[in-house]
């Protein structure tokens, strides 16, 4: 009888066990690549590195990788510029529509490659260098044909590294009021964060845009959790090879409440636009 | 419409031939409630029957002459009276049981017997209001989720959620009633209680798996709640009061009917927030529910039926409220009106007309002003009519009919402008199902079949269904039921997070085939004694063109939506014992589930492959003191872990590139948690205070402080090194809390 129980016990605990084990999961570190064209750049840079499994300490140095990019105008290598940073020793002149190509090879891991297209170039209607605006103030920019979306960046001058504020916009159509040339932010009631006081004096602030490829869109909106698994767009490693166009102005903001606009608004008739309704 | 005429005809007239019939209600003495599946038997004939959910029942083909009839129900004391059948006449009878005494604990069992050797009831579950609050209280709550979790081949991931994970089915494919009313959301608290009052409600019914043609359009399993009808002979009251919330119950008799009215609303919440100075935010929820009962006449009677549940979370400014709140808000509701009607004595019937809603809404304000709305809704409007034709005691037919139009909306308005998206899908679906005593007390047999349409589509689902029951004795049955299912509404949101609001459901994209599932379903029922029955089931699910969201992500949009094929396998063994001085279950399930997309095998995060559930109730064990105990223990879910990690370099306009660190996913879901084990504790003990009946209870959760994981993080350590954290799911938790009833 007790064989019987002990016999039973044992085949319990196989029970419970067996299937509670975690498998091994497999593991082959690649390659991490990090390279953003940007139209007016002088030399191309990138950052190579490799992924780590969890027991293993992350080694910032990384010299050993081969890098080159090339386009239709010709090819530029890369050299090692110190930690896991790599440079382009010439200039390199990215210009818009032009498809550029990498290639990053290691002795130790798989050669990644990967493709951008430079978006089209775009140009700021409102506000423009030296306005001042404020939270009640639209923002209105030519569509950039080719690119994915917008990386928006509202800078603090006297602030610049500590305070700042980025949106990602898209370039597609779900927006109501989408334009196939222009691109509008109505209100950028967002501002408030960055606004003095009413009655203070307006705060001088840096705005950058860029546009953004596919890639580089997407590896962007990757890093902020939001959305699932990434599409990196390389092929043999992780990491990213995109492209942007630039546009910066410096800008004011003033003080204003959302209120004293609201009030405003009561007298005037409001539009509505409506979809599938 | 002339056909359906004549069919009517001749089923009201093909039963009364040369013999007798008897019919009529069974009802509690004290309320007046109709008592549901109460056993009714005529000595001496081997005739007999249950009563269906509203207490009726109809025995045919009874020769003339003089009887005994036997009425007897779980907690109630027999009833027998003596009657006289004749010939080609109807013998009406109305059935008042008394309460029985604790020592007359032995025929408790008689009503669930009487199911056994009358119904084909394969993967059923049901518990009354008295089961449904035994088991030890959350926060001194009672969630009939969270009992309904203890049944076998019901799992939940959490403490935290009381998601209904039902033979390795997600909770989406479960579908919840109340009364008729389709309930889309049944959480309040990020998933930690349900909207239903546990103590105005009669009866919880959950169809497992194989379930009837009546119910339709969900993969896994039907949950079944019934509203108490009220008392309706005389006015009585609860009120309670825990550390959660603070709820009151009230009915009592109205002309020719009867009413219920009951009311939830939290407060520890408040109290939290207040204790912790969490100025700017706040959060309750409330339920209400209410039931009113109305006899036409003797043949019908009419009901109506109401819900109302919603959670807000809000924060605003503690300095300037009024210049800065967002308030979010969610909730069901949901009203149904029913009638009941006995067309003939051999024709039953009941017309239910439903509106449910799930509602969600998110503002933000600014002073006087709204200057962000955003609104989506979910209703369903849903026409039932279910009707039972008695060809005689062991032989009914059922047929009927389930019109639904559910319209998905959200609307956003900002500033001057808004935009609107809308969807509807009709299902439509007509079923008819027999249920015939082939040979006596040996073989029953309940073949059925549901057409469905949804217009989404234009998808036309036939969903055949077979239920078989047979005797290897008088204690002993085998059962096995085969069926197929369909589903035209999903949920877009994944359930893997720990915390959820809210589900947002969808219909099908037309493009899509529509998700089915088979299920191959057999066990054994086996009475040990008179109040002890072991259930022992073994069933197979295959799902087709299952719709899963993509790994990672907590939303997925319809397009992207990905098709999975899968299967869940288990065996699940229930010894329930009724009465006595110790009662209460044991349940055992084992079990396997698997999705498969594209090439990618996985087994979801609800794939637990033993669960063991105890529950324990010594009534009036000390001084007239109950004592509860219930154990759980599973074997680890799985979980997607990370394999690896990497430097992320983002480069912002204008400044420098920044690096991050990311992880790299493993394959989704092949990690295991540890194993889950908890141990709850509930004490409670009744005495009279002057015309009130007052409880005093106390509960605690998690007795011996079990650490279950409830989920890892990892972060890096100042060496570098990526470190795992974890944190725990419920400790130990005592709550104190008092009832008073008159």
């Amino acid at each position: 009888m007790q064989v019987k129980l002990l016999r039973l016990a044992h085949f319990a605990l196989f029970l419970f066990s067996a299937c509670e084990l975690t498998p091994d999961q497999p593991f082959a570190p690649q390659l991490v690549v990090h390279s953003l064209l940007r139209t007016g750049e002088n030399r191309a840079r990138a950052r190579v590195n490799r992924s780590y499994k969890l027991s293993e300490k992350y080694d910032s140095l990384f010299p050993d990788a081969r890098l080159k990019i090339t386009s239709h105008i010709g090819e530029w290598q890369f050299v090692y510029d110190g930690g896991d940073s790599y440079i382009t020793p010439e200039p390199v002149p990215v210009e818009n529509r032009d498809t550029w190509f990498l290639v990053v090879s290691h002795p130790d891991f798989d050669t990644v490659t990967g493709r951008t297209i430079v978006p089209q170039p775009y140009e700021i209607i409102f506000p423009r260098a030296g306005d001042t605006i404020s939270v009640n103030d639209s923002m209105v920019w030519t569509r950039s044909q080719d690119a994915k979306g917008y990386y928006l960046s509202f800078r603090q001058v006297q602030d610049i590294d500590t305070f700042y504020l980025d949106a990602i916009i898209p370039n597609d159509s779900f927006d109501i009021t989408y334009d196939s040339l222009l691109v509008r932010i109505p209100k950028m009631f967002f501002l408030f964060l960055v606004a003095p006081p009413p009655d203070s004096p307006p705060k001088p602030c840096t705005l950058w845009v860029w546009a953004l490829d596919t890639n580089y869109y997407d590896w962007v909106l990757g890093a902020t959790g939001l959305t699932g698994k990434d599409s990196m767009h390389l092929s043999g490693g992780l990491g990213v090879f995109g492209s942007a166009v630039e546009n910066f102005l410096p800008i004011f903001v003033r003080g204003d409440t959302l209120s004293q606009r609201l009030r405003l608004q009561e007298k005037r008739s409001k539009p509505v636009y409506r979809l599938n309704r | 419409m002339r056909h359906l005429c004549l069919f009517t005809i001749f089923l009201v007239s093909s039963g009364l031939a040369r013999t007798g019939a008897v019919n009529g209600f069974v009802r509690d003495a004290t309320s007046g409630e109709p008592l549901v599946y109460a056993n009714v038997e005529i000595k001496g004939t081997g005739l007999g029957a249950t009563t269906n959910p509203k207490g009726y029942f109809y025995l045919g083909d009874v020769s003339p002459g003089t009887y005994q009839i036997e009425v007897s129900y779980i907690g109630f004391a027999p009833h027998s009276e003596k009657i006289t059948v004749s010939e080609d006449r109807l013998t009406s009878l109305s059935i008042e049981l008394k309460p029985a005494p604790v020592e007359l604990g032995e025929v408790r069992v008689t009503a669930e017997r009487a199911r056994f050797e009358r119904e084909v009831e394969i993967s059923t579950k049901r518990m009354d209001t008295k089961q449904l609050v035994l088991v030890p209280k959350l926060g001194g709550e009672v969630d009939i989720f969270r009992t309904v979790q203890l049944l076998p081949g019901v799992i939940t991931v959490s403490d935290f959620s009381n998601k209904l994970y039902i033979r390795g089915g997600s909770p989406d494919q479960n579908l919840i009633l109340l009364d008729g009313i389709t309930v889309y959301n049944p959480s309040h608290l990020f998933g930690i209680f349900s909207p239903f009052v546990p103590e105005a409600v009669a009866d919880v019914t959950l169809l497992a798996g194989g379930f009837p043609a009546q119910f339709g359009s969900r993969l896994s399993s039907v949950l079944d709640v019934t509203t108490r009808e009220g008392n309706s002979k005389r006015y009585t009251g609860e009120g309670s009061v825990s550390m959660v919330a603070a709820k009151a119950i009230a009915e009592g008799p109205i002309p020719k009917g009867s009413i219920l009215f009951a009311a939830r609303r939290t407060y520890l919440p408040d109290i939290l927030l207040t204790l912790f100075s969490a100025e700017g935010l706040g959060y309750y929820f409330y339920d209400l529910m209410g039931k009113a009962n109305y006899g036409i006449n003797e043949n019908h009677r009419l009901s109506f039926a109401g819900l109302g549940a919603e959670d807000v979370l809000s924060f605003w400014d503690p300095e300037q409220p009024d210049a800065f709140n967002v308030r979010m808000s969610w909730g069901n509701r949901g009203i149904s009106t029913r009638l009941n009607s006995i067309f003939s004595p051999v024709l039953y019937g009941e017309i239910i007309a439903a509106w449910s809603n799930f509602f969600s809404g998110f503002r933000v304000k600014f002073e006087e002003s709204d200057d962000f709305q955003m609104k989506g809704d979910l209703t369903n409007y849903n026409l039932k009519g279910n009707f039972t034709y008695y060809l005689h005691d062991r032989h009914t037919i059922g047929f009927g009919l389930d019109l639904q139009a559910n319209r998905m909306g959200l609307r956003v308005d900002f500033d001057t402008t808004y935009f609107a998206v809308a969807d509807t899908l009709y299902p439509l679906a007509a079923y008819l199902e027999d249920k015939w005593e082939i040979i006596p007390k040996k073989l029953i047999l309940r073949p059925g079949l549901r057409l469905a349409w949804y217009s989404k589509g234009n998808n036309f689902e036939p969903e055949p269904r077979l239920g078989v029951k047979f005797f290897l004795g008088k204690n002993t049955a085998l059962n096995a039921a085969v069926g197929r299912f369909t589903q035209p509404l999903i949920t877009l949101n994944s359930t893997d997070p720990v915390f959820s609001i809210y589900d947002v459901w969808v219909p099908v994209p037309k493009n899509r085939s529509i998700p089915s599932a088979i299920h191959y379903i057999a066990g054994v029922e086996h009475w040990l004694k008179e109040n002890i029955l072991i259930q022992v089931e073994g069933y197979y699910k295959d799902y087709n063109h299952l719709l899963e969201t993509r790994y990672g992500e907590f939303f997925t949009a319809p397009d992207s939506l990905l098709t999975a094929e899968g299967f869940s396998s288990g065996a699940e063994l229930l010894i329930r014992k009724n009465s006595g001085k110790v009662n209460g279950w044991l349940a055992y399930s084992y079990m396997w589930t698997k999705r498969s997309i594209n090439s990618e095998s996985y087994h979801p995060h609800y794939d637990r492959r033993h669960n063991i559930n105890l529950v324990l109730n010594f009534p009036a064990l000390l001084l007239g003191a109950d004592l509860t105990f219930r154990w759980t223990l599973g074997t680890g879910l799985p979980y997607s872990g990370l394999a690896g990690y990497y430097p992320r370099v983002v480069e912002r306009p204008g400044g420098k590139a920044e690096m991050q660190w990311d992880f790299i996913d493993g394959a989704r879901d092949a990690f295991r948690y540890p194993a889950y084990h908890r141990l709850d504790a509930g004490f409670s003990k009744t005495s009279k205070v002057g015309k009130f009946d007052v409880s005093i209870f106390l509960d605690v959760i998690n007795l011996y402080n079990a650490r279950n994981v409830l989920l890892y993080y990892w972060e890096f350590n100042p060496d570098g090194f990526p470190q795992r954290h974890q944190i725990n799911m419920i400790p130990i938790l005592p709550t104190l809390g008092i009832k008073a009833r008159f």
